[in-house]
């Protein structure tokens, strides 16, 4: 009996070898192929994705955390080949260790390559003068006397990129040692690089304006984020109506060929932003939730009367039209005769150590703090100042009267005083309500200021 | 009976033992698991050529993986590097063949690179700075399996210099640690120099030139760092420097040195003074580069840092220490003499007073050159007898093909390949 037991666990074990030595089939089933294969295959399938279609690319890279991100338009070729082109200070440098720093437009060819590491790789392994200056270890631009004396860090920039994600014609890379996301977005092939980088250059000019230093995002909950120094590329956010120096935060971004992007997604406020997409009127809407915009927030308390007091305005002396035109005018021939010309109109905030160099001695009295000034030539070298303290009353977002008080010199009231014309046309400014509109919400450094329900009346004031 | 039992539970056993072989008789063991790896190159491909005449030239003959693109895992990720540019790396790769490989094939016979050279060259657009240290790594060995070459884009490669001190010299300087590291050289070696590496400070030691570590018995800085530095340092010096190069550094290697600081507050190191005015004591003492007083054939121009005070000759006339007129000429090393082969500057005063250049004694105790000498010969006997290589057979011939190589013709090896 016993010795039916021993050979009954005999067979028991025999039967479970079987069973066990049939496990590998179970598992073809489920894996067909192997993880190299695999890995083949993802190469195959990126390569073919990075050169379909005329294989045409913007990248918005990023070097570091430390700085703004760069465009490249990269073109694809089946040969191994890359045309990388860019317009940035780098390339400048690239060329010459004293370029001077502005914008500069390159193009280079190298190699590329789909490689596989822990998964597929994009890794541009040959030398691109032109895009490899990110990578390099020595400072660029030249820090320091010589090239000895060289950290070896440079800019830390990636050139090869972890294949992440493709999606609609974007692929979603990952920087292999800095771990930066970065995302790919497939180009129209028979655009022309130096025009495509011209425009990117030129967006980066075109908003975010740095005579406008703050603008608003708007939340569709009604709150307001301020961003700051958004020209820079590097802006700054908090909450509006919040301590900024608790509440700040500060990130990288990119002006691309369509908008604004900031390198990693922001909460604000529970919303989710990332990328903004540029509107015919200079605003930015949210490419995550289209009820999300930037501009320069309310015309008239953020920005001709802007809260922070920045911002300094010249009056267009040959934009006046309307009712307003011909006083202007008539105002002008009464000014302008013998060798006295009407020269400038400014109008800005004065904090009481400027008021009081303009009106030439210390002043108590309780004034307002925006001043209206005509600056009429007298004769040669010698010109006098009409100084027009202003009390604005502003109205909803775009409306104002400026409620002009009386000139502060002895020479300004005496000016005023002999032109009635020019009394006229200041009193015409302070009585009248007007409203104002910018052709360019986000970086509107030109004003139209019309007689509110007389759109033909109207003048143009310029940021100085 | 028992016998029969037996057979009953022996079959049983067999029976047991067979099921699971027969349960998993359609397996097929031959395919692997891995995709066919093939080496066929893709005639499409821009670098088609390049790399068919890598397969052909590196490959195939030496097992030699010459790795010209750079993925951050063949390279130290502490590092910011980058990677080489193609045609630099075409033309890199042509030198290599033909500066090293070819010369070791031939005067030593095919077989020795085959089963010795490394198995990975991997090349590096950029120098390897560390962070960290600041110090520069211009090639790495690792095992010898793999050589690693930086700062490739900075190859002139019409310029035989710079393709030495920036890609050949680190080449043989690698090879020699290859081969040290396979078979130990003589430990004699080790013991010239006991005493005098500096394993910490070797870059900051004495003049820029190597003039210092050569009068104390260090073909270079580098050599002066340790001893295994110092004899594949030894080694690639000799193939690669020139013989000019190679007679300068031991003439520096014979010199006196001293440390001093001019008037103006700038160290240096020299192996030559004078005496202000010709008056012979310690605070007159000036001492002055050597290029202050080697002359120009033709008296024109003068370089170095008493520029100012140098008026030109007429003819070959200038003065003796007794401010007498005598006759001058240039000695072999172009320095102007007098019949007494006295060297001679112009004074700082800016007068037509003659000073005589004395050379700083030699008082390091060691005589640079007969070390350096000594290092050779042990390094050329370990060759020959160990490895047989002739090193002399090695320098003759790497010092005519690069003063001889033709870029154009060796690039046409590439264009070949598409025929």
């Amino acid at each position: 009996m016993k010795k039916f037991q021993v050979y009954g666990a005999l067979m028991l074990l025999g039967a479970s070898v079987m069973f066990t030595s049939c496990l590998k089939n179970e598992e073809d089933d489920i894996f067909d192929k192997s993880a190299s294969e695999r890995l083949e295959e993802a190469k195959a399938y990126y390569s073919d994705i990075l050169t379909d279609k005329g294989g045409k690319w913007q990248m918005e890279y990023y070097a570091n955390g430390d700085e703004h991100g760069y465009v490249y338009l990269m073109t694809f070729n089946k040969n191994g080949q890359v045309t990388i082109s860019g317009e940035n200070a780098y390339i400048g440098y690239a060329d010459s260790r004293t370029h001077n720093g502005d914008p500069k437009y390159g193009t280079a060819t190298s190699l590329w390559e789909v490689v596989t590491d822990n998964g597929p790789v994009l890794s541009f392994n040959s030398y691109n003068k032109y895009f490899h200056c990110f990578s390099s270890p020595y400072d660029i631009p030249p820090y320091g006397q010589n090239e000895t004396d060289e950290s070896g860090e440079g800019h830390m920039g990636d050139y090869e990129f972890d294949l992440m994600k493709y999606s609609n014609d974007t692929l979603y890379i990952e920087g292999k040692k800095r771990e930066i996301k970065m995302i790919m977005t497939r180009v129209d092939p028979n655009v022309d690089d130096k025009v495509y980088m011209d425009y990117v250059t030129a967006m980066a000019d075109s908003f975010f304006h740095p005579k406008v230093p703050r603008v608003f995002m708007n939340l569709p909950n009604g709150e307001k984020y301020v961003i700051e120094d958004g020209a820079s590329q590097m802006p700054s956010m908090w909450k509006f109506h919040t301590d900024s120096v608790v509440t700040i935060t500060y990130h990288n971004g990119i002006i691309n060929h369509d908008g604004f992007a900031l390198m990693d997604p922001f909460d604000a406020d529970g919303y989710t932003v990332q990328r903004f997409k540029l509107q015919g009127d200079g605003s930015l809407v949210c490419v995550e939730n289209p009820a999300i915009t930037v501009d320069a927030g309310p015309l008239n308390y953020a920005i001709l009367f802007d809260y922070e007091h920045i911002m300094q305005w010249n009056f267009n002396l040959n934009a006046f039209t309307g009712e307003l035109g011909t006083l202007y005018n008539t105002m002008k021939s009464e000014v302008n005769k013998g060798t006295r010309r009407l020269n400038t109109i400014n109008m800005y905030y004065a904090d009481k150590k400027t008021y009081n160099g303009l009106v030439g001695g210390s002043s108590n009295e309780d004034y307002s703090h925006y001043v209206l000034v005509f600056n009429v030539i007298m004769r040669q070298g010698a010109s006098i100042n009409v100084i027009l303290p202003v009390d604005p009353v502003l109205e909803g977002t775009n409306d104002f009267t400026m409620h002009i008080g009386e000139a502060k010199t002895t020479q300004g009231a005496n000016l005023v005083n002999t032109i009635p014309a020019l009394a006229q046309f200041i009193e015409a400014l302070g009585s009248h309500k007007f409203h104002i509109s910018a052709k360019n919400v986000l970086s509107p450094t030109v004003l139209n200021v019309a007689y509110a329900g007389d759109a033909d009346s109207s003048m143009e004031l310029v940021v100085k | 009976m028992k016998l029969s039992k037996f057979y009953i539970f022996a079959s049983l056993l067999l029976a047991v033992a067979v099921l699971p072989l027969a349960s998993c008789s359609d397996d097929k063991l031959g395919d692997t698991i891995f995709p066919e790896v093939t080496d066929e190159l893709d005639p499409t491909a821009y670098t088609y050529n390049f790399d068919k005449w890598l397969v052909e030239n590196y490959l195939k003959p030496y097992n030699v993986k010459f790795n010209y693109k750079l993925a951050d895992i063949d390279a130290n990720m502490n590092y910011n590097l980058i990677p080489a540019d193609y045609n630099k790396a075409v033309d890199l790769a042509l030198l290599t063949k033909y500066l090293w490989f070819d010369v070791y094939d031939k005067i030593a016979g095919d077989k020795l690179l085959k089963e010795t050279s490394p198995r990975v060259l991997q090349l590096v657009g950029s120098s390897a700075l560390n962070p960290s240290s600041g110090s520069e790594t211009v090639g790495l060995a690792e095992g010898g399996v793999k050589v690693t070459l930086f700062n490739v884009n900075n190859l002139d490669v019409n310029n035989f210099q710079n393709v030495n001190d920036g890609a050949l010299h680190t080449m043989h300087h690698e090879y020699t640690h290859i081969l040290h590291q396979k078979k130990n050289y003589p430990t004699e070696f080790n013991r010239l120099s006991v005493g005098r590496y500096d394993a910490s400070n070797w870059t900051s030691r004495g003049d820029d030139e190597g003039g210092v570590v050569n009068s104390l018995g260090f073909i270079t800085k580098y050599a002066s760092s340790e001893y295994r530095e110092d004899f594949a340092e030894t080694v690639a010096c000799y193939i690669t420097m020139t013989d000019a190069q190679w007679n300068r550094a031991l003439e520096l290697a014979t010199r006196g040195w001293t440390s001093w600081t001019d008037a103006a507050g700038r160290e240096g190191w020299y192996s030559f003074f004078y005496y202000s005015n010709n008056v012979a004591n310690d605070s007159n003492k000036i001492y002055i580069p050597e290029v202050s007083i080697r002359y120009t054939a033709n008296n024109e121009k003068f370089t170095g840092d008493y520029q100012r005070a140098v008026k030109p000759f007429t003819n070959d006339t200038t003065y003796n220490a007794d401010g007498e007129m005598v006759v001058s000429q240039l000695d072999a090393n172009g320095y102007r003499v007098d019949k007494a082969d006295n060297r001679y500057v112009v004074d700082a005063s800016n007068q037509h007073i003659p000073v005589k250049v004395y050379p700083v004694v030699d008082e390091d105790e060691v005589d640079g050159k007969e070390v350096i000498l000594q290092k050779l010969n042990i390094a050329r006997k370990w060759l020959m007898d160990d490895w047989g290589i002739d090193l002399d057979a090695i320098r003759e011939e790497v010092q005519w093909r690069q003063r001889n190589y033709n870029m154009e013709e060796l690039r046409q090896q590439i264009a070949n390949m598409g025929n």
